[in-house]
């Protein structure tokens, strides 16, 4: 079950805490239950790419400085397909 | 043997008085703990400040240092003898218990001491002296773990007089009590609420006299061992980690992801972050396995510290999952502290700490010995 989810890795390590990975962890919490049910959420304490956090892996795509908005892009654009 | 102890106190105003006639108070030290108990004569706001004045008197003595008898001395000295009953107005005990395990008591005119081992009574050696023209006993005993001592002021012992019991509760009663009900089990606070709760049963509540109860209990003292930071040469990262898994202790702690990778990578175990974000302001808790917690590191460590400072400017300690606050909690609880901290820096980090003005790992890390040591406890620090 878990291979057919969207496999999402969120830094919550110093930097990209610092750079705002809790506001990609607020927006995923708000995301809706149906849309939760198909992703597989994990954190990380680091990513190895401090200097442009928040680092956060959608699949198998690493984005750099991630916001909301471009996480809420990634993730409709796989979901939809 | 070290050893530690847990301090329970509690106590009971004779029924319509404000204040309470006997004072408590314990004096830490860094090799020792002293723990007064005061009974001015009569109740109420005289009998309170007299009390007060013998205790505080006591605990200035103490800190610079001065042996028992001296403390017992000066304060006998100075207490005044009431005129119309020919007796000191405060009576006194102070129990001083050395972290070695050994123990001096001298009491003068309070309740005797109460010592139980494996749930026994047992029999404390007293000498019977005259100090500064008082006549007192000395002790000189040991404490071991899960002892349990009880102090009581003489409202204890009458509880009931002349109603319930003819003579009061007294010591046998109560130490029936304390057998009965296993006392010797519970921790320290449960006893002592338990025996003033028996007292006011019996003043059936309305209590007589004031009325208080200490009870200590001696344990193993709680060390905790604390990684953070990889050490500034990966070869390193081996001995660092072995010496950390191997030293005996009550809690390990890791904070930092790259320390957590280390051990990680090192140990085989896996790291499991947390998905709790309890508070927005501090990067989620992970967890390893035989680590009993882990944290991310600089955010954590200097939100720690600030918790702790705030409790020593006379704040409470706020119990919180996040993990600054359970790192403070650990830290507030723990006898001993071991750092094990290395110095490589992540380059990312810097630019944005000093933004920030965040201390760095080795700032905060030696702003958190000092406050830890402020705070009684024995710190050590490795570097690597
Ligand atoms: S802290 Fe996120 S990549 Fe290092």
């Amino acid at each position: 079950m878990n291979d057919q989810k969207l496999k999402i890795e969120v830094c919550v390590g110093t930097s990209c805490h610092l750079m705002g990975s809790n506001l990609i962890i607020e927006y995923l919490e708000r995301l809706s239950e149906k849309v939760k049910a198909q992703l597989d959420i994990k954190y990380i304490s680091c990513m190895n790419n401090c200097s442009q956090g928040p680092q956060v892996k959608v699949g198998d795509c690493q984005l750099a400085n991630a916001t909301p908005e471009l996480l809420n892009d990634r993730i409709e654009r796989i979901l939809l397909q | 043997m070290k050893i530690r102890v847990d301090i329970g106190i509690a106590s009971l105003s004779k029924k319509e008085e404000e204040v309470c006639g006997d004072t408590s108070r314990i004096i830490e030290g860094k090799d020792s703990v002293t723990i007064i108990l005061s009974d001015g004569l009569g109740s109420g706001i005289k009998a309170s400040i007299l009390s007060i004045l013998s205790t505080q008197i006591a605990a200035g003595l103490l800190k610079r240092k001065l042996g028992l008898e001296q403390v017992f001395a000066t304060i006998a000295d100075t207490l005044p003898i009431c005129k119309v009953r020919d007796i000191a107005y405060s009576t006194l005990s102070i129990l001083k218990i050395n972290y070695d395990g050994t123990a001096h008591l001298i009491e003068y005119d309070n309740p005797a001491l109460i010592l139980v081992r494996d749930n026994q009574l047992l029999k404390i050696n007293k000498q019977q002296r005259m100090i500064a023209g008082k006549e007192v006993f000395e002790s000189f005993f040991r404490i071991d773990v899960d002892d349990l001592l009880i102090l009581v002021s003489d409202g204890v012992i009458n509880a009931g007089v002349g109603g319930l019991f003819k003579l009061g509760l007294g010591r046998e009663r109560l130490l029936e009590n304390i057998f009965k009900r296993d006392l010797n089990s519970e921790s320290a606070q449960a006893v002592t609420d338990k025996i003033i709760a028996l007292t006011d049963a019996c003043y059936l509540g309305k209590a007589g006299d004031d009325s208080t109860s200490i009870a200590i209990k001696g344990r193993i003292p709680r060390k905790v061992v604390l990684l953070t930071g990889p050490p500034a040469d990966q070869k390193l990262d081996k001995i660092v980690v072995e010496n950390f898994t191997g030293i005996q202790s009550w809690k390990k702690i890791v904070c930092g992801g790259a320390t957590g990778n280390m051990l990680s990578r090192q140990t085989g175990r896996e790291i499991e972050i947390s998905l709790e974000y309890t508070d927005p302001s501090v990067p989620p808790v992970a967890s390893i396995a035989g680590i009993d917690l882990v944290t991310e590191g600089i955010l954590t460590l200097n939100k720690a510290l600030e918790r702790l400072q705030h409790y020593m400017e006379g704040n409470g300690l706020k119990k919180a999952d996040d993990g600054a606050s359970q790192l403070a909690q650990n830290l507030y609880l723990a006898d001993e502290i071991t750092f094990l901290m290395g110095t490589s820096t992540n380059p990312a980090h810097k630019e944005m700490m000093e933004s920030l003005q965040l201390k760095p790992r080795p700032v905060v890390v030696g702003h958190l010995v000092n406050v830890l040591r402020d705070m009684g406890k024995e710190v050590n620090i490795e570097t690597y």
